[in-house]
């Protein structure tokens, strides 16, 4: 009865995170259609509601671990990855829309970077009690891997000859290479956890990092070209990263519900 | 000596859980009480509940937890019921 309750509520989850990807993602197509304009002002505002749920989600996380243990430790990390990528938008909208500026380089590009380790740190924070069980085997296929993801990236980059400036060229290759970096951990806690409950938050880090890869390829293929801007089809998949990372760390909310609130006698259930 | 050797079990178990984290050791405290309506210290007769619901949450690397606990009880690993605790928790 438990297991099948726990499949439907997987089902369900599922379900909805489809649900909020392709709405998400025809919003932005509607608003491209009727023109660039309504597409950057949306863009820019969607990016205000959606990264913020990710911080949200990501400060109750850490705030019911606390900090004992490595996992309260690795949601700290999430916390200020969270809220590194959510400044990053608002800097990203207020230079847009504000100053009229172009949001890139610009002062987001410092946040966004800033979020990189805080998320690795994350993650090496989370599989550490686990270390045991991680192998070489794993460790050198989820590099390979990294690097599998990585190459056409790079290709993209170094092969555009574009008015940019270096300066921005070797910015717009460094998401890239720091999603590779980050690509690691993820790929090993699918491995490790699988079949287990938190699996699921895992799955949903691992695309969603993936479809970071994609987005910075593309946002780096098309600024190279001159042809992207806010509300480009591109920003989708931004949108869906940070769409899949929420969703991976309100399973892990559901998960460690604690049962414990249930029960009046804790110290009889030691 | 026997209640000794079960309080050590215990605190191992107890040990490597809060280590990964307060809310890793609550689902586990809860979910042995909701399955088997047991608690940490009938997983010493028990030590397969610990183990399944380990696994129910972390999958396969819930061994390393297991081989966490066991590192706890290094001191102790050769006395019997220790021994069959740990070759129990470990199947």
């Amino acid at each position: 009865m438990n297991k099948l309750q726990t499949r439907l509520e997987t089902l369900q989850s599922q379900k909805f995170i489809l649900l909020s990807l392709a709405s998400t993602g025809i919003a932005i197509l509607i608003a491209e259609y009727i023109g660039k304009e309504t597409a950057s002002i949306f863009t820019n505002w969607i990016f205000v509601p959606i990264p913020a749920a990710m911080l949200i989600l990501s400060i109750i996380m850490a705030k019911k671990h606390g900090i004992t243990g490595n996992h309260g430790k690795a949601w700290i990390a999430f916390a200020v990855f969270s809220a590194c990528w959510f400044i990053a938008e608002q800097v990203w909208l207020v230079e847009e829309l504000f100053y009229h500026q172009k949001p890139f380089p610009s002062g987001a590009d410092f946040f966004y970077i800033a979020g990189y380790p805080a998320y690795f740190i994350f993650a090496m924070l989370y599989l550490k009690p686990f270390r045991s069980a991680i192998t070489k085997k794993m460790i050198v296929s989820s590099s390979l891997v990294a690097v599998a993801v990585l190459i056409p990236s790079m290709y993209w980059t170094l092969e555009n000859n574009s008015g940019e400036d270096q300066f921005s060229i070797i910015l717009g290759a460094s998401y890239p290479i720091a999603d590779a970096i980050v690509l690691v951990p993820a790929i090993i806690g699918i491995t490790l956890f699988f079949g287990g409950k938190v699996n699921f938050l895992w799955s949903l880090m691992l695309v969603g990092i993936l479809v970071e890869v994609v987005a910075d390829t593309g946002f780096q293929y098309f600024s190279l070209d001159n042809s992207y801007y806010t509300g480009h089809p591109v920003d989708i998949l931004f949108l869906w990263s940070y769409i899949l990372f929420s969703f991976g760390v309100y399973d892990n909310i559901k998960v460690f519900k604690s049962k414990m609130n249930s029960y009046t006698d804790k110290e009889n259930l030691r | 000596m026997n209640d000794a050797r079960k309080t050590l079990a215990v605190l191992a178990i107890e040990k490597a859980l809060l280590d990964v984290g307060k809310p890793t050791y609550n689902e586990v405290l809860g979910k042995l009480y909701q399955d088997y309506h047991s608690s940490i210290s009938d997983c010493y007769e028990n030590p397969e509940y610990l183990s399944r619901v380990l696994k129910e949450l972390y999958g396969q690397s819930h061994l390393a937890i297991i081989e966490s606990i066991k590192k706890q009880l290094d001191d102790v690993s050769r006395q019997e019921e220790i021994i069959n605790f740990v070759m129990k928790i470990s199947e």
